[in-house]
């Protein structure tokens, strides 16, 4: 029998441990058994017979193998197994319908609108619910940072746009609404009315999207013709019998 | 009758080799063999299921470092945990040893 041999036969008791476990046993032994040889060796003997008394020294490779097996409690593998099991059981259930397969998709996209918003290009292609074709605003863009609780959702304005749109000077701005929680369903009633007024009190009521396609985010496009010397647009809703005013900065530069 | 020794005597015997410095498992072998008088002279494959019972009980973690011959070893070092079980388990086991002798030096004296 070689050290291969020797350790092969030790690992063929070790059921109980990972893969992992069962390489740092197999190296330990290896080790051990080098360093003997390498003792031996240095008192003169020669390769073959430093090998077989190393073997003979380190005693039954099933008694060495059975022993080990004992110091790795069953019951972590059981536990482990079992929570494996459950979880794909869990996993499984969750995919296999097609509910909850959309549903885990909405509150992705619900987590994911917290961390990286999407542009307004990427709000108007994932429109299905829009009067007129979307006609992209092309002028300056700035982020901006503007948070209001709506009970318990928040609305989120990220992105304002000022340039030409079809030949009008417009301001867009991107927002999102999202409950706290992440996962939680957007509460604010679709039927409320969204009004984005120019500083003449032009208005016009907002693209929305994702009120129906994903109830746990909306995202919106809040757009209002502006003029030159203009430094602001306005949103304005109804929330609890009060309206709420929003006022939106535009870029730095101003309307071009 | 004597309460049953919680920790068998090879146990016992590693976490006091540790007591002193951290060591690997060869390196176990030689010294327990030297300062026993080669009375404990053990098949050393199974000082491992030993090294990893106490390993799993936290007496003692391992580590791997360069040996002095350079190759690297997976040493072991006495945790607290297992520092408080030597003492309890030492202070067992001479009572219990001190109790064996008087028995056998009494005898002895009623052979002579």
């Amino acid at each position: 029998m070689d050290r291969s041999e020797y350790c092969a036969q030790v690992l063929s008791h070790l059921r109980r441990l990972s893969r992992r476990e069962r390489e740092a046993v197999r190296a330990e032994l290896e080790e051990h058994m080098e360093d003997h040889i390498c003792a031996l060796l240095d008192l003169g003997y020669d390769a073959q017979l430093a090998e077989e008394r190393t073997m003979a020294a380190m005693g039954d490779p099933a008694e060495v193998g059975r022993e080990m097996e004992k110091q790795y409690p069953r019951g972590w593998n059981v536990a482990a197994g079992a929570a494996l099991i459950l979880s794909i059981f869990v996993i499984f259930s969750a995919l296999s319908s097609s509910y909850n397969r959309r549903m885990i998709g909405y509150a992705w996209e619900s987590v994911v609108c917290r961390v990286s918003p999407p542009e307004p290009e990427e709000i108007a292609a994932g429109m299905f619910y829009r009067q007129e074709p979307y006609i992209p605003v092309s002028g300056v863009r700035e982020k901006v940072d503007i948070q209001r609780n709506i009970g318990n959702d928040v609305l989120w304005i990220y992105r304002i746009t000022v340039g030409d749109q079809d030949g009008v000077q417009t301001a867009e701005a991107a927002a999102c609404i999202y409950d706290k929680i992440p996962g939680g369903l957007v509460s604010f009633p679709a039927f409320n009315e969204l009004l984005v007024e120019s500083q003449r009190g032009e208005q016009q009521v907002l693209c929305r999207q994702g009120a129906l396609a994903n109830p746990m985010m909306w995202n919106l496009l809040l757009r209002a013709p502006v003029r030159p010397g203009d430094d602001h647009i306005t949103l304005r809703y109804d929330w609890l019998g009060e309206t709420v005013t929003v006022d939106i900065p535009l870029p730095k530069e101003g309307v071009p | 009758m004597r309460k049953k020794q919680q920790i068998e005597h090879t146990p016992l015997l590693v976490l006091s080799l540790l007591a002193v410095e951290d060591m690997y498992g060869y390196q176990m072998i030689l010294e327990l063999a030297r300062r026993s008088n080669r009375t404990f002279d053990m098949k050393e494959g199974t000082l491992y299921p030993v090294l990893h019972g106490l390993e799993q009980q936290g007496y003692v973690e391992a580590y791997r470092q360069e040996a002095p011959t350079g190759r690297v070893r997976k040493y072991y070092h006495l945790t607290k945990k297992g520092g408080e079980a030597l003492r309890t388990e030492s202070e067992s086991w001479r009572r219990y040893s001190g109790a064996v002798d008087a028995v056998l030096r009494s005898s002895a004296l009623g052979l002579a």
